[in-house]
């Protein structure tokens, strides 16, 4: 549509219109050309149909008597039809019987083979059959061939009329295009102008003048509409500006003076702060104080202990050295003579078993009472409890207590410090020396179980079972609080349970009791396996 | 269009079969009546004989000769056509008073005065007459033969047909060579 674009509606009006009425001129010239000639050729036939009849008729009887010359005559009555060219005329066998020519008409051109009733149209002629019948039999056919110049005139003078039409038609319709196309192009070129004219000034208190009742009234309508409305939008958009910047310096006033608070209160937290730290400090020494104060405690507890088990020890020693005296003394009792040498190297192997035990309780002992480091390796607990007991068997045995130890044969190796869980066992077993003193038929039972958890990790529990005094309920409570004793003064610090309880919570184990007076006391340690 | 061929195509054929078979028989003379028998159907063809003349609608026409009959087997052939829906009968007549004839030709071989006779013993209406003299003409017969550049033609005596009730189609009238409308001068 190159043939549109880039030129004004005005124009583009106009064309389309005689774009138009041009086309729709030519198609119907062309329909009425070609119904022209389509009823001019029906025509023809029919006339010339009509004029084969009549001749038809008027030869039948010079076929019936075979008279040529008759026929010829009677075909020359051609003459007054100066369209056709030629006539012939055919007996049944197809033979020519007679000729008619016209006298424009080449006189030597053979006749047309015959047809049936037929006619065709070629060459600018029309050539026509009929048959002649007379009585119901045919007698021959005529053929007669017409000129079709006539309608070559026709045409020719179609064409001028045509033409002439068009010429005329083409010059109204250009006429009252260009008169009307007025209707339809001046609003809108009104509406262009003033658009430019806006655009270009910046001007928008401009309007236009209003249109017809049609879409380009409308448009117009509401472009004037819009143009108000731009108008008001820019007067309150000015009255907007001149009012923001009084706005915009109340607001800066507010934040300014938020901010100084703001700053304020960022300079107090820091100060909070700052003290916090220092108390945090002041408490971290409190602990570290705390810390040490608790080992010394433990220390303290411990060799208080030791002090305790002196007479223990003192048993224990005395059973070996008195075993080395007497051996020794039966040695030099006997002379030398009779001294058998077997007998010499069994004494001394005794001997030197003797010495062995007592060094291993002295050195036991002194391992205990160093201070401990507090760090956790496996531990078997089978040998922390055979260690307790070196210092306690000979206490128990003098005191006529029976020891029984139910012990799980498959005990894992726990997480711990071999030194403070002995601590804890001798407390125990202490604890419940203590208890069957004065009892009838006194025993221990220390039974080590490993007891499985839902989630698959494992615990040893190690029970002290005694069948001394027990202990009343009133005191159950209180019983693993420092400093409460129940002994004589003097007798115990006080301390023992408080410690063992500590130790076992640094374990992240339970210590329980349970007791009936009169009849025994159960302490039950809990430990996890790692 | 009737298929089964009228007498000029059949006698056409005929005539072409009879050149070239039998070149003896076949002279000008059996031409010449073969064409004569051709016309004579088609007289009957073209006029209309007047009312009252056949007994009921199918009768037949009757085609009589008198005379020596120059036509030997040709006009017998006419037998199986019809005219008009009436079968064709041909005879040979001696009394013209016995027989009734539609069509009667008289050959060359009867004399002026036996004419006159026969058209006097005739009915007065009914019976063309077909002749080969000159003189048929004038002694009141209808049609008479003739020969022109060695082709058969004819003349009608329009003034005696109309005269005995004969109504005769223009079409006959134009090849005729020569029509009477006025009564021949008596001799």
């Amino acid at each position: 549509m190159l043939f549109f674009r880039n030129i004004s509606i005005q124009q583009k009006l106009m064309r389309i219109i005689m774009l138009t009425s041009g086309i729709l001129l030519v198609l119907v010239c062309i329909v009425f050309l070609t119904y022209e000639i389509f009823t001019f050729r029906d025509a023809m036939r029919d006339k010339l149909s009509s004029l084969a009849s009549i001749i038809g008729i008027n030869v039948a009887s010079t076929l019936l008597f075979d008279d040529r010359e008759t026929a010829e005559e009677t075909l020359s009555a051609l003459r007054g039809e100066p369209h056709v060219i030629s006539a012939f005329l055919y007996k049944k066998d197809g033979q020519v019987f007679a000729k008619y020519f016209h006298e424009s008409a080449d006189k030597d051109v053979l006749p047309p083979p015959l047809q049936d009733d037929t006619h065709t149209f070629f060459d600018g002629k029309l050539l026509l059959f009929q048959p002649i019948t007379f009585q119901n039999e045919q007698l021959g056919t005529i053929g007669i061939e017409s000129s079709m110049e006539a309608l070559d005139a026709r045409i020719e003078q179609y064409g001028v009329i045509a033409v002439t039409i068009m010429f005329v038609s083409f010059l109204i319709a250009f006429l009252l295009s260009f008169q009307l196309q007025r209707i339809i192009s001046e609003p809108i070129l009104h509406l262009a102008k003033t658009m430019k004219k806006i655009s270009t000034r910046n001007d928008y208190s401009l309007r236009m003048v209003p249109g017809d009742q049609d879409e380009v009234g409308f448009l117009i309508a509401g472009f004037n509409q819009m143009l108000n409305q731009i108008q008001k939008r820019d007067e309150k958009l000015k009255e907007h500006w001149d009012h923001l910047e009084e706005q915009v310096d109340l607001r800066t006033k507010e934040l300014t003076t938020v901010n100084q608070q703001m700053q304020s209160e960022i300079k107090e937290r820091k100060r909070i702060e700052q003290n916090l730290q220092n108390s945090n400090e002041e408490l971290v020494t409190a602990n570290e104080k705390l810390k040490s104060t608790q080992s010394q405690l433990v220390q303290s507890a411990k060799l208080a202990s030791i002090g305790e088990l002196a007479t223990g020890i003192a048993h224990e020693l005395n059973q070996p050295l008195t075993y080395i005296r007497n051996s020794t003394q039966l040695l030099l009792m006997d002379n030398a003579d009779d001294l058998d040498a077997e007998e010499v190297f069994e004494t001394l192997q005794q001997v030197e078993q003797a010495t062995d035990r007592m060094m291993s309780i002295i050195n036991h002992l002194r391992s205990f009472a160093r201070e401990s480091d507090i760090q956790h390796r496996p531990v078997q607990l089978c040998q922390v409890l055979e260690n307790s007991l070196i210092l306690l068997n000979e206490q128990l045995k003098n005191r006529n207590i029976r020891l029984e130890k139910k012990i799980d044969p498959q005990l894992p190796q726990v997480l711990g410090n071999s030194q403070q869980l002995e601590q804890v066992f001798i407390n125990m077993l202490s604890n419940a020396r203590d208890a069957l003193d004065g009892r009838e038929d006194p025993q221990i039972v220390i039974q080590v179980k490993v007891l499985a958890q839902d989630d698959g990790s494992q615990q040893v529990m190690i029970c002290f079972i005694d069948n001394g005094a027990g202990i009343p309920s009133s005191y159950l409570e209180k019983i693993f609080d420092p400093f409460f004793s129940t002994k004589e003064e003097g007798k115990g610090t006080g301390l023992g349970l408080s410690i063992s309880y500590g130790i076992i919570q640094d374990h992240q184990g339970e210590i329980h009791v349970s007791s009936t007076e009169g009849e025994g006391t159960t302490f039950e340690i809990i430990l996890p396996v790692q | 269009m009737k298929k089964h061929g009228s007498l000029l195509f059949k006698s056409l054929i005929l005539g072409v079969i009879l050149i070239w078979t039998s070149p003896v028989i076949l002279n000008a003379t059996t031409r010449e009546f073969q064409v004569k028998a051709a016309f004579i159907y088609n007289f009957a063809r073209l006029v209309k004989w007047p009312k009252g003349t056949f007994i009921d609608p199918d009768a037949p026409m009757s085609f009589c000769v008198f005379g020596k009959d120059p036509f030997g087997p040709l006009l017998d052939a006419l037998a199986k056509e019809t005219i008009r829906g009436r079968q064709i009968t041909v005879k040979r007549v001696k009394d013209i008073k016995e027989t009734s004839c539609h069509v009667l030709y008289i050959s060359k071989s009867v004399e002026e005065e036996r004419i006159e006779q026969v058209f006097r013993e005739l009915p007065p209406f009914g019976v063309l007459t077909i002749g080969e003299r000159h003189s048929f003409g004038p002694l009141g017969g209808h049609i008479h033969f003739m020969m022109e550049a060695n082709k058969v033609r004819f003349h009608v005596n329009l003034y005696a047909a109309e005269k005995d009730g004969f109504k005769i189609s223009s079409k006959l009238l134009r090849i005729a060579r020569v029509v009477n409308t006025e009564p021949f001068e008596k001799k």
